[in-house]
């Protein structure tokens, strides 16, 4: 099992040669991640071997637009009258190649899962989305995200990491 | 200064870019159903996910955290 922790990215990481198979992934982690830290418009993690990075997530606020419903189905749901529902965006992940195929990637999503969960008692969201594209899809489906009828989008109400996380063990 | 400016200018491509990406999630009445579906009856976490939690809170207790 490897054991090397996650942490805030930092300048002490490595980020240029780090590689995923996926272009787009690697060169937001190599040009952008860096200045939308800075930006303060993502937060990222990665879990490192020293300045080696192994995987990465990143997570920013988010919010899901609720266009209006028939009234009678707000008055049978009771639903909030909130236009925005507020929500937290893991947009992106990444596991290096080398370290694939290790159960990586569900550890740094259940880091992510955790920590928004941790942040969701201090400034509410409703649920975790993320961006599933392609084969991504089937790896977020594995674990209950749950995917809308159109779109690369996929969610998981926070109750049910609430559920399962419950009391963190601190 | 210089060097200053140049900050400034690549943080605001950055957080433009960020923007368009992330922009407001619009839903379509289709997804609407199965958002809202999710929103008054959340699912209890299933079995993989029960799963990966125990594996991550050994990672945890092994990673020292």
């Amino acid at each position: 099992m490897l054991d090397f922790p996650i942490e805030p990215l930092g300048p002490q990481h490595d980020r240029l040669n780090f590689r995923c198979g996926n272009e787009a992934l690697d060169r937001y982690f190599h040009e952008r991640i860096r200045r939308e830290v800075e930006a303060r418009v993502a937060a990222a993690f990665v879990m490192a071997d020293g300045p080696t990075v192994l995987g990465y997530y990143t997570l920013s606020a988010h919010s899901i637009e609720r266009t209006a419903l028939p009234e009678d189905v707000v008055k049978k749901l009771k639903l909030p009258k909130y236009p925005l529902i507020p929500a937290t965006l893991m947009g992106r992940l990444a596991v290096g190649l080398k370290y694939q195929g290790r159960r990586l990637g569900e550890i740094l999503l259940m880091d992510g899962l955790e920590r928004s969960y941790l942040h969701s008692n201090n400034v509410a969201s409703f649920a975790v989305a993320v961006d599933a594209k392609e084969n991504a899809v089937e790896f977020y489906r594995r674990y209950g995200f749950l995917q809308l009828p159109l779109g690369t989008r996929m969610f998981i109400p926070m109750e049910t990491v609430k559920r399962l996380i419950g009391l963190p063990l601190l | 200064m210089a060097s200053l400016t140049r900050v400034s200018v690549l943080q605001r491509r950055a957080a433009k870019q960020a923007i368009a990406e992330n922009a407001v999630w619009k839903l379509t009445q289709e997804q609407q159903k199965v958002f809202i579906g999710a929103l008054m009856d959340p699912p209890a976490p299933n079995q993989k996910l029960q799963d990966a939690c125990k594996r991550f809170r050994k990672y945890k207790a092994s990673a020292g955290r």
